[in-house]
C-alpha cells in the first residue's frame, strides 16, 4: 500500500493511502495518524492547524452557516437522482 | 437445407436454468423464442465500470478547503463514494466533512452540476445530506487526475481533524 501526506502553505492538511501527495513510509503514516489523533482540545470557537513541523497552531474558527435540510427534502433529492 | 442438431432435455434445461438465474424468473421458457426473449431482457448497469480508483484520507487540521485528492483515472469521474471509517473521533460533539462531486451528464435535475453534501455527527448521531447543487460557490469540480474535499469547522465547536474516510470514484462506459 502506498502512503502519502499533503502539505499546503506550510501546514500538513491530511494524510492518506493511494496515489498523489508526498509519498511516505507506513511508519511515518502511522506516526502522523497517532499525532493527529492526539490533537489538543481547543476551547469553543477555536481550532488547531497542524504545521509542517508537527506543532499545533491555535486559530479562531470561521463562522459557517448551518446548511441543514429536512429529511423530506433529502428524500426528494435522492428520488430525483435514482 | 439447414443443418439440424439434436439436444437432450437435460442440457436444454440447464441452459434455461442459467437464464432464469439471471432474470430471477421461474416460469418455463419455450425454445427458441422464449430463450431469446429472456436473454434479451437481461439488463444490467448503465454501462461497465471502465475506471475505478480508491484510497483513504484523514484530515489533519480542523478547517481545510478544496484539498486536491489524486485519483489518477485519466478521465473525469462519474461517481464518488465516501465511507467514514469507524465513529467520528471523540474530541467533539459535532463535526462535518463537506464533499462534492460533479455530474458530467444528466441525472434527474443534476445535469452538469456540482453537488455538495456533507457527513456530520452531532452528539453521536451521524447523518449525511445533499446541501447544494449547481455551480456551488468556492468549490472546484474534479478533473482527470484529482477531486477536492473540504473539511469544515466552525465556531460552534465543529472539528474534522482525525477523521478518516475511504473514498471510491470511477467512470462508466455509457453513463
Amino acid at each position: 500500500m502506498r502512503y502519502y501526506k499533503i502539505i499546503e502553505n506550510g501546514y500538513l492538511v491530511g494524510i492518506g493511502t493511494g496515489v498523489g501527495g508526498i509519498k511516505i513510509t507506513e511508519e511515518e503514516y502511522n506516526s502522523l495518524l497517532e499525532h493527529i489523533h492526539n490533537r489538543p482540545d481547543a476551547e469553543e470557537g477555536y481550532g488547531y492547524r497542524l504545521k509542517e513541523d508537527l506543532t499545533w497552531e491555535l486559530y479562531e474558527l470561521p463562522i459557517v452557516p448551518e446548511e441543514e435540510i429536512s429529511s423530506d427534502e433529502l428524500m426528494t433529492m435522492i428520488e430525483e437522482v435514482l | 437445407m439447414a443443418n439440424e442438431y439434436s439436444v437432450n432435455q437435460a442440457d436444454l434445461t440447464s441452459v434455461a436454468n442459467a437464464i432464469r438465474e439471471k432474470t430471477k424468473g421461474s416460469n418455463p421458457l419455450a425454445f427458441p423464442d422464449g430463450f431469446a426473449e429472456a436473454i434479451a431482457s437481461i439488463g444490467g448497469l448503465p454501462g461497465n465500470i471502465t475506471h475505478l480508483a480508491t484510497g483513504t484520507y484523514t484530515f489533519a487540521g480542523d478547517t481545510v478547503d478544496n484539498t486536491a485528492i489524486t485519483h489518477d483515472l485519466g478521465v473525469q469521474p462519474h461517481f464518488f463514494m465516501f465511507v467514514k471509517q469507524g465513529s467520528f473521533s471523540a474530541n467533539s460533539s459535532k463535526k462535518r466533512m463537506i464533499f462534492q462531486f460533479y455530474v458530467s451528464k444528466s441525472i434527474g435535475n443534476y445535469a452538469g452540476s456540482l453537488i455538495k453534501g456533507y457527513f456530520s455527527s452531532t452528539s453521536g448521531t451521524t447523518t449525511g445530506a445533499v446541501i447544494e447543487t449547481g455551480n456551488t460557490t468556492g468549490f472546484k469540480k474534479p478533473d482527470t487526475s484529482v477531486f477536492y474535499v473540504s473539511g469544515r469547522s466552525s465556531n460552534d465547536t465543529t472539528y474534522i481533524s482525525g477523521d478518516t474516510f475511504t473514498w471510491i470514484c470511477g467512470r462508466c462506459s455509457s453513463f
